[in-house]
């Protein structure tokens, strides 16, 4: 995964954030009450190159972009991305008929706090593994939602990337058969989280 | 006498889920606070028998929050419910005081049971 690391401490990193996504795929399940699988899992090593895209969405949807930085003893930032047509499915799913249909101030407000909520669940679960695994105090913050194309939520990634001097990232589709949505689920996180595995390695 | 409750969480769809699971087991709520500062003006005010609490708030962590409800003497019992999941949290906020925690997500019949538990 990653050659900074030993094998050792790869398969100990490799195992925390398998765990974390399990539990985040878990918590979706409990949401939307469908079966979610981790469909693949990337890991990436950032400025290998500058160019790539962090989502592989289609490129002409509009993109729902969740971030919620971590705070704490290590820093980093995750995002859910998500499509249109996952968000709609997803609204379809967990909200009553009257607020699908309405436009009223506050029914076009819980239409995005049901998708903020959905990435404090998801991200808590990943942040819950990493903190009880690797004895750390960390914590994910309110999450923000933007709605933006797709060109535009890959330099929002790289942006923070650089921003986090980010030493790792990966991305996994957490694919929820039934209702049919397949939403990124993208993490950058930086040195510390990787110094903390090795002390865990050391121990 | 249906129990007073106070709702705290900065998400709208949250607030709803919870406010209408309590309604429908009788509790009446009285309250509803998007931030930490709200809560606490809100909690001073209305005095609720039940505040659930989520412990990331924009402004203040939920912890903070139970503190100073305790120090201003308020017998309110606190349930948190919170994505975060951590032991070393969850311990945190029962030493602080809460009465009880639920990590997100949960049922409304999760729900219903821990505070139907406390009264």
């Amino acid at each position: 995964m990653l050659d900074k690391l030993t094998i050792s401490q790869s398969e100990i990193a490799n195992d925390i954030i398998n765990r974390g996504l399990v539990e985040a795929a878990f918590s979706l399940e409990q949401i939307i009450q469908s079966e979610v699988n981790i469909e693949t899992i990337d890991f990436l090593l950032n400025n290998e190159n500058d160019t790539q895209l962090f989502t592989l969405k289609d490129s002409t949807s509009t993109h729902y972009l969740i971030e919620t930085v971590i705070k704490g003893e290590f820093k980093g930032v995750c995002y859910l991305v998500l499509s249109k047509d996952d968000v709609n499915k997803i609204h379809k799913k967990c909200l009553s008929a009257n607020i699908l249909e309405s436009n009223a101030p506050n029914d076009i407000m819980m239409k995005k706090a049901i998708l903020t909520e959905i990435d404090n669940m998801l991200s808590a679960a990943v942040i819950t593994e990493f903190a009880n695994r690797l004895n750390v105090n960390i914590y994910g913050d309110v999450p923000k939602l933007r709605v933006v194309e797709q060109n535009e939520a890959n330099q929002i990634i790289r942006k923070e990337a650089k921003e986090y001097n980010c030493l790792l990232h990966f991305n996994a589709v957490l694919h929820a058969k039934e209702l049919d949505i397949s939403p990124d689920f993208l993490w950058l996180l930086d040195d510390d989280f990787v110094n903390n595995i090795k002390k865990l390695a050391t121990n | 006498m249906s129990k007073k409750v106070l709702i705290v969480d900065d998400s709208n769809y949250m607030r709803t889920l919870i406010k209408d699971t309590l309604k429908e087991e009788g509790y009446e709520i009285v309250g509803e606070a998007p931030n930490g500062e709200t809560a606490i003006d809100l909690a001073m005010e209305l005095k609720p028998d039940l505040m659930t609490l989520d412990n990331i708030l924009p402004d203040m962590v939920g912890n903070d929050i139970i503190k100073i409800i305790k120090d201003e003497g308020l017998k309110t019992k606190v349930v948190v419910i919170s994505a975060v999941g951590q032991q070393s949290v969850v311990n945190e906020g029962m030493e602080y005081g809460a009465s009880d925690y639920i990590v997100k997500p949960f049922t409304p019949e999760d729900l219903v049971e821990v505070v139907n538990r406390l009264f």
